[in-house]
């Protein structure tokens, strides 16, 4: 059993309070999951237990031992050697050697940590087959996909077998499928006698564990079985059915309600959460508008529910981004972004092979895929990032290849990495951005005023961007790319690492501005997320291998009676790897 | 400390290396550039400056004196008739200084009188300069000494020549060159390896198993050790087989110095990237500590006796300074044990404070 007491961190430096007296007890021989947005204090919660990283103050207890935290080697205090005795620690970067080869990293892990002869051929052995790495042994892990690495990085943990297992974000980045072996490595540990800390921004995987504790901003929010937390929003679920096009007006007239906490675009369908008023009279107000809406049936909560219930929903119910647009309607059903037989080779090797897609008018299509499948090649050949070998891209009707200044003037787009100006104030970043495209003098000043008070950004305005907060950078770059008002937007993993609650408002916005007209390609690892997808391409190994509105995907799957989105996403992902073999190698 | 935890780390270290082109490109290729930069470029031998001499005399004895400027090893004279021409000429930089010998001038020497020569050179370039009438004014001295044999008498006489006789500036600076090896191979490498580790979280990952600080150390230093050992022995058989430099001292000596020398690297090195922990800050770290004050500070090209007092005082700090005075002592005179033992004493003071203050700073701990 660990337990921590009082524990504050604070970097001074930064003027950051990472850890804010937190005390939490961790039982033995249990996944523990720690979830929580981003910046909540889990990676320097993990590192303090991991024994290299020293708390202000605080104290942890293991087995009823003290730690010694501080390295004062008082007696009968667990010291910093025998933590590192007993425990494995997988860093968020995995820690592995990339010059060298699989059984190189493995040796030299084994090595530090005492294990030699047969021992060391046994434990071999035995990872060597769990990760399905045997037949790579002599690759350097330089050249391995994220999902070998991550294995890779597992393994060289799992070699001696710790009585205390520190994952940092195992999973980040992952596609669903690695993070699947992923979850079943750890579970075969189970009956080992480990206790397992397991840090992830999915929530998904934080349901299937004994026990999380919810972070946010340096506190503990929640603490428990995740059944439990579902629990309490059980019976407050519903489903209205087969909603099809009029699902974001439906979803956007739902949070004008008083009881509703939480509404979410699930393919056709919107599920939506209560506080436990009258759902009837959700029913009635929100049939007045939509007369043809079904009766809601009550429907299963997940832990996310669970979740954005505890933190207490969203700060605002209606997006003010939907305003922002309201006045420069985008009317038409044509297609505005074409892909035409796109094709893409590096040396060799053909990262996209024969794309097409069109994008409608008013619609959001995803492009998912696993890591290295070729869907952010396509993206980026899609907003004229990348320039294709084969094939056209199309934007509002005019070749990416030849598009002047003003064509640009269409599109938006948010890069997967924060990317303005970190030593730039958020207004002097919205500023530049509004000059980038034009907007000059009064209009200039309306647009930056507009989006600061929109994405409240009021108190950090005269911040730099680089040090603020990964939800508030997410904002920013939204700002920066709608401030505008283009026509299309492009977002390339636009929320990944973003907490729960700041990824719901992000699409509350999406969704509002699409009502308006507008387009948007993204691309995401959050299968929940590519349900607010109106259609979509999943891309694997650089082919099309399905195409179409969230609900034909999940029709494709054929092993789940009610398959979700992820479901169908692995399946389609394995059944191409039954024909042609799972593919290693490592694309960059 | 754990030995086979050292080899095992050791290995992989070396592993990591022979892997890696540029570390080897580092530690064999750049001094070869060095030396031949410094072999050839950066020369501190006066030899063929372009020169204007104006003839304003036409007697036998200016005739004589020209003929010598025409001839001289170290200008390359163009003879002109008016100074107005060579005003020119030195304007376009096409010469670096003027030789005129005035009218009269022949009678004045045969008459026994003093006769003057006048030398302009371009003060843009002071150290040309310098050179240019200092080595003027020792050709038409020599003249005048050689004459002075027969009928003249009372000319002073200053031989230039004598402070550099073999006239070969790479002997002289082979040390420093040397030493800035060393200081890219030794600190500049080791620097980035480890804040490599950082930034890839190999590090984080590291001191997460039951490895000790000592191990960590040791395992970097024993192979960039060698590769410091290595790649001075092939500069110094390069720079014996291309500019025949003289090694008068013992290997015995030079092995001691450099040992030392190189272990002091190693731990500024170790130093820098634990501090900064990112590749950029160490890079520039490991310059401005050792690359820079090798430079400037170890009078290796700047004499240390002409610089004002607070910079000589600095000069003192570092290491290079003492293994330069040594190296070139060894080089080029021979084992001075006095010089030899007072600055590997003083490295090894050095290296023992610098390992201190590494383990001091370098914990198991992230931050």
């Amino acid at each position: 059993m660990i337990e921590v007491r009082n524990l504050t961190k604070r970097f001074e430096k930064e003027h950051v309070t990472a850890l804010d007296n937190i005390s939490c007890t961790i039982e033995s021989n249990k996944i523990v999951g720690f979830i929580g947005p981003d910046g909540a204090g889990k990676t320097t919660l993990l590192r303090i237990l991991a024994g290299i990283l020293t708390p202000t103050s605080g104290e942890v207890l293991i087995d009823g031992k003290p730690l010694d935290l501080y390295k004062k080697k008082q007696k009968g205090s667990i010291t910093q050697e025998e933590l590192h005795e007993m425990i494995s620690y997988m860093p968020q970067k995995f820690g592995l050697y990339e010059d060298l080869s699989i059984i190189e990293n493995l040796t030299l892990y084994a090595q530090l940590r005492g294990i030699g002869g047969e021992a060391r051929k046994k434990a071999f052995e035995e990872v060597l087959a769990m990760t399905k790495l045997e037949n790579f042994q002599q690759r350097l892990a330089g050249n391995l996909s994220g999902g070998m690495k991550q294995k890779l990085g597992l393994a060289c943990a799992l070699l001696k077998k710790p009585k205390i297992l520190i994952l940092d974000e195992p999973s980040v980045g992952v596609d669903p499928i690695s993070r699947q072996d992923l979850i079943a490595m750890v579970n075969s540990m189970l009956d080992k006698d480990t206790t397992v800390l397991w840090s992830t921004a999915y929530l998904d995987e934080a349901e299937e564990l004994d026990h999380v504790i919810l972070m946010n901003e340096g506190k503990v929010t929640f603490e428990g079985q995740p059944k439990s937390a579902i629990q309490k929003v059980e019976g407050r679920m519903f489903l209205l059915k087969d909603v099809h096009d009029s699902k974001r007006l439906v979803s956007i007239e739902l949070m004008k309600h008083k009881s509703v906490i939480d509404s979410v675009i699930v393919g056709k369908d919107v599920k939506f959460l209560t506080d436990g008023g009258n759902v009837n009279d959700v029913y009635d107000s929100v049939k007045k508008i939509f007369p043809s809406l079904t009766m809601p049936v009550a429907s299963k909560p997940i832990f996310e529910d669970a979740c954005v219930d505890i933190l207490g929903g969203l700060s605002e119910k209606v997006s003010p981004v939907g305003q922002y647009y309201a006045g420069s309607n985008f009317e038409g059903n044509e297609t505005v972004v074409e892909a035409i037989h796109l094709t893409k080779k590096f040396g060799e090797f053909t990262a996209v092979g024969d794309v097409s897609f069109g994008v409608k008018r008013g619609k959001i299509f995803g492009l998912l895929g696993p890591n290295g499948s070729g869907k952010s090649t396509t993206f980026r050949m899609l907003c004229g990032l990348l320039i294709q070998n084969k094939g056209t891209a199309k934007v509002m009707g005019i070749d990416i290849a030849n598009m002047g200044s003003d064509a640009k003037m269409n599109i938006g787009y948010m890069a997967q990495k924060f990317s303005l100006y970190g030593l730039l104030t958020v207004r002097q970043n919205l500023e530049f951005s509004a000059g980038a495209y034009r907007l000059t003098g009064k209009s200039k000043k309306e647009a930056v005023d507009r989006m600061i008070e929109i994405f409240h950004l009021q108190e950090v305005q005269n911040i730099n961007s680089g040090v603020l907060s990964l939800g508030f950078k997410q904002r920013l770059s939204l700002a920066c790319a709608i401030m505008h008002r283009p026509p299309v937007l492009f977002l390339d993993e636009p929320t990944s690492g973003v907490d729960p609650i700041t990824r719901k408002e992000f699409w509350m916005h999406i969704n509002a501005v699409v009502t308006h007209g507008v387009s948007v390609v993204v691309t995401t690892h959050f299968m929940d997320e590519a349900e607010n997808c109106d259609d979509m391409v999943l891309i694997y190994k650089g082919k099309i291998r399905a195409q179409g509105t969230p609900d034909d995907l999940k029709s494709l799957c054929k092993t789940s009676e009610e398959p979700t989105l992820q479901d169908a996403f692995i399946e389609i992902v394995k059944n191409v790897d039954a024909i042609e073999g799972r593919s290693n190698k490592s694309y960059k | 400390m754990n030995l086979k935890t050292v080899k095992a780390l050791v290995l992989k270290e070396t592993k990591q290396i022979t892997r890696d082109i540029s570390s080897i490109l580092v530690a064999f290729i750049i001094p070869v550039l060095m030396l031949i930069i410094f072999g050839y470029g950066l020369s501190f031998d006066i030899k063929h400056i372009r020169i204007d001499l104006v003839q304003q005399d036409s007697g036998r004895i200016a005739e004589d004196l020209v003929d010598l400027y025409v001839h001289s090893e170290y200008f390359s004279t163009n003879v002109v008739r008016s100074t107005q021409e060579a005003k020119g000429h030195m304007e376009s930089g096409r010469s670096m200084g003027t030789v005129i010998i005035p009218e009269g001038f022949s009678k004045k020497v045969e008459r026994g009188e003093k006769a003057e020569i006048q030398v302009v050179s371009d003060g843009t370039d002071p150290n040309t300069a310098a050179y240019i009438e200092s080595y003027a004014m020792g050709v038409f001295n020599k003249y005048i000494a050689s004459r002075s044999t027969s009928n003249t008498k009372g000319v002073n006489i200053i031989n230039r020549l004598w402070f550099n006789p073999t006239t070969e500036s790479i002997n002289f600076l082979m040390a420093g060159t040397l030493t800035m090896v060393l200081a890219i191979v030794g600190t500049f490498l080791t620097a980035l390896v480890v804040a490599k580790e950082w930034e890839r979280g190999t590090m984080e990952s590291m001191i997460a198993t039951p490895v000790s600080i000592n191990e960590i150390i040791f395992s970097k230093m024993i192979p960039y050790f060698f590769l410091c050992v290595f790649s001075l022995a092939f500069a110094l058989t390069y720079g014996k087989l291309s500019f025949n430099i003289p090694l008068e001292g013992s290997f015995l000596a030079l092995g001691l110095v450099s040992s030392i020398f190189i272990v002091v690297s190693l731990l500024i090195g170790l130093i820098v990237s634990t501090s900064a922990k990112d590749q950029f800050v160490a890079a520039m770290g490991a310059v401005t500590l050792t690359f820079l004050p090798t430079m400037m500070l170890s009078g290796f090209i700047f004499e240390i006796k002409s610089m004002p007092v607070w910079l000589q005082c600095l000069s003192y700090v570092f290491p290079a300074k003492y293994f330069v005075s040594s190296l070139r002592t060894i080089c080029m005179v021979g084992d001075i044990w006095e010089i030899i033992l007072r600055d590997a004493v003083i490295m090894g003071i050095m290296a023992f404070g610098l390992f201190l203050k590494l383990r001091s700073i370098l914990r198991k701990d992230i931050e």
